[in-house]
């Protein structure tokens, strides 16, 4: 090998280690595992453009703009030489066979139809950002028992695997990010421009009129459609993470990188399942499964943790405050309603005091909600007893998340 | 919010120990309904026989004078038994609680018991508990990890460990036929049990008999098939050498978890072997009987403990 090889190797090897260091996290602090997908210029500039916002706080958005500025200066330097995804792929490629089973090349549409998908509100593509993707290959250890965590967790290695056949598939005819960086070197050679200019004027048609519309309908409500054609009712609402305000918006700025599902300390964070009856903008969103783990008062990890400024990073105060869902009892299916226990284990383990006691005339405590109280946190429905028809309390998500009044009473509420 | 003090003094707790002449002493006062009002034992008192149970009643603002008091009169009163060389101790550590909630034992009071149990001899001391909250959170914001760390005992999430419960049978009981139990409770040489003393709206009041929920695998069964009994069943199925009821500060709404509208500080440390009797004692800071709480009600029907207070000879001592 020559000296130059030898090198680009191993600073690849070494930058793949650190970024798999950094996104595994461990005992690193929470933000560790947003510096990686957080250099991504693509995903910053698609949700600027679709959240009509600087979409990061200003010291988050340094690290894209510093990428760009390489970019116009040395082009794709920073796919061969730091991007872990970049490092897999030529990893796969150096042991690969040398065809062509997939001659086209599709990272401009891809990267076109992410911009003019941003400009109404959805940029579909940024899932396909090689540093997301990286990020997201925990989910496969996180929630690898969810199967369905394994559809986004798993496109990566896809492709990876396509790679054996034909070298660098992905870089050079499928990444996104990779054109950007391309195509911002334009910038400073104009002798080649003419060419590239034309093809990237092809590229963005192309890619604004299949973004356009995809974008529009999966927004609107393509899910809802075919979920109305296969006859069921609108799903509720998803129980989202604390600063993720809305289900439209967070479908919009998420990547589906996950780093909020593997900071998650009770695994309550999950990717959902795409639902009939939902909006397509929003499956594999991180949603709260609250029949298997409980939101913790004590903790606002997963805001800390976006590098895409889909969860907006909350203090834990503010986050003890925010409403994400609010429960609801099932009084037919209740312990205390329909069978006349003494049960109240809603109102035991709610952190909020967001459970009322309504007793009988024989003085049986039975549960209501006080739904000014409730954040949606769904420690009632993770506890609930009761099984003869199913669980007798259910947290549903919100249309927009808010801030609530401090918890009455208590002498220290959400501090640290 | 500030807990008030709405507690007794220590004039007004020794008048009472002297009206009260010693065996019959009763401090209804803290409940809502006074004095006079009283567990209703005094009449009942001249009629009732049988044996005696002792419940020891310390009252006094300094926690550790508190458990002082209550490990010499451990001490004077058999001890932990014969060669006792490891111990468990059911606290209550459930719930992501500062001590000033009053949600969970307090920590004080535990370190000057693990420092008691530690010069007594014992060698080995375990503090399972299946906390309701992270057991992470529950364990360091209620400060009890830190009182056991200190005196190098155990305190450990059921849950998360491994075997750490084993199927029992309860041929005594009436709901709860089997349980999966905590096996340190089984195990041990001696168990002490250390609950707090609050409210509870599944099941009016949560101290010793309902601290046990914390040792077994399965709460919901309970919950699904009559609460009040399967406590008195388990309190019936366990019984801890020791029984030390915290009521220093106590919850008076919003419990078991709180924060609490009303925290009061009666200042209590409430000691007895039965720990029926030291809950239907306890209980008579909240209400004006034993008998408004439905398992203290069966227990007492049952024969799982005294549950009269004429039946007790309630000492009070001021530490």
């Amino acid at each position: 090998m020559k000296k130059q090889a030898i090198l680009n190797w191993s600073v690849r090897l070494l930058v793949l280690a650190l970024a798999t260091g950094l996104a595994l996290g461990g005992p690193l602090p929470v933000w560790a595992g947003r510096i990686f997908p957080a250099l991504s210029p693509l995903v910053a500039l698609a949700h600027g453009v679709a959240a009509r916002s600087w979409y990061a706080p200003l010291f988050w958005l340094g690290p894209p703009v510093l990428m760009l500025a390489l970019a116009i200066w040395r082009g794709r330097w920073f796919c061969r030489w730091l991007c872990p995804t970049g490092t897999l792929v030529a990893g796969v490629t150096a042991c690969g066979l040398r065809k062509t089973v997939w001659p086209f090349r599709l990272n401009g549409v891809l990267f076109w139809a992410a911009l003019a998908g941003g400009v109404v509100g959805l940029p579909l593509a940024t899932g396909l950002d090689p540093l997301a993707q990286f990020s997201r290959l925990t989910v496969n250890i996180t929630a690898w028992r969810d199967g369905i965590a394994w559809i986004p967790g798993l496109i990566l290695p896809a492709v990876l695997l396509l790679g054996i056949f034909q070298p660098m598939l992905w870089c050079t005819k499928l990444c996104p990010l990779g054109y950007l960086l391309e195509r911002a070197q334009l910038l400073t050679r104009s002798k080649t421009a003419r060419a590239t200019l034309n093809q990237t004027r092809r590229d963005l048609l192309i890619g604004a009129a299949i973004g356009l519309p995809l974008a529009l309908l999966a927004r609107r409500g393509l899910g809802k459609w075919l979920g109305a054609a296969a006859g069921r009712p609108a799903a509720a609402l998803p129980v989202l993470p604390p600063g993720a305000d809305s289900p439209t918006r967070f479908a919009a700025l998420c990547t589906r990188c996950y780093a909020c599902v593997h900071v998650c300390p009770t695994q309550v964070l999950r990717p959902g399942r795409p639902q009939a009856g939902t909006p397509m903008a929003v499956w594999f969103t991180p949603v709260l499964d609250t029949d298997a783990a409980t939101c913790d008062e004590y903790c606002n990890r997963c805001t800390q943790a976006c590098p895409a400024g889909a969860i907006r990073p909350l203090t834990q105060a503010v986050k003890h405050q925010t409403q994400i869902g609010v429960a609801e009892v099932i009084r037919s299916a209740c312990l205390a309603w329909a069978d006349d226990q003494h049960c109240m284990v809603c109102q035991e383990f709610c952190p909020y005091r967001a459970i009322g006691i309504d007793h009988d005339a024989k003085g049986l405590p039975r549960p209501v909600v006080r739904t000014e109280r409730c954040r949606g946190c769904g420690a009632c429905q993770n506890q609930c007893p009761a099984v003869r028809a199913g669980k007798a309390i259910l947290v549903r998500g919100v249309p927009v998340q808010r801030q609530l009044a401090p918890v009455p009473g208590a002498p220290r509420t959400g501090t640290d | 919010m500030k807990p008030s003090d709405n507690g007794i003094s220590r004039r007004e707790f020794l008048r009472r120990a002297l009206l009260g002449g010693g065996a019959l002493l009763t401090l209804p006062g803290l409940s809502r309904s006074g004095w006079a009002a009283g567990p209703g034992s005094a009449a009942k008192a001249a009629g009732s026989s049988g044996p005696q149970v002792d419940v020891w009643v310390f009252h006094g603002t300094h926690r550790r004078k508190l458990m002082a008091r209550a490990l010499a009169t451990i001490d004077a009163n058999g001890g932990f038994g014969r060669n006792v060389r490891k111990m468990a101790v059911k606290v209550n550590a459930g719930w992501a609680r500062t001590p000033e909630t009053g949600a969970n034992t307090n920590p004080e009071l535990l370190d000057a018991f693990l420092a008691g149990a530690r010069a007594a001899g014992v060698r080995e001391l375990v503090l399972p508990e299946n906390p309701c909250a992270r057991a992470e959170e529950a364990f360091t914001r209620s400060g009890l990890l830190a009182a056991a760390r200190k005196n190098h005992a155990d305190l450990y999430s059921l849950p998360a460990a491994k075997k750490a419960y084993t199927e029992q049978s309860l041929p005594q009981a009436k709901q709860l036929q089997h349980a999966m139990v905590a096996k340190d409770f089984l195990e041990a040489d001696a168990v002490v049990n250390i609950p707090v003393a609050k409210h509870h709206g599944g099941a009016t009041l949560s101290m010793a008999m309902k601290n046990w929920m914390g040792a077994v695998k399965d709460r919901g069964f309970w919950h699904r098939n009559d609460l009040h009994q399967c406590i008195a069943d388990f309190s019936g199925f366990l019984k801890p050498t020791w029984t030390l009821v915290d009521a220093t500060r106590c919850m008076m709404d919003s419990g078991p978890q709180g924060p609490a509208d009303e925290v009061r500080t009666p200042n209590l440390l409430i000691l007895s072997r039965d720990q029926v009797a030291a809950d239907a004692y306890a209980a008579t800071l909240f209400h004006d009987s034993p008998l408004k709480v439905g398992y203290l009600k069966l227990a007492g029907e049952q024969g799982l403990g005294v549950v009269d207070l004429a039946r007790m000879k309630i000492h009070a001592v001021e530490a």
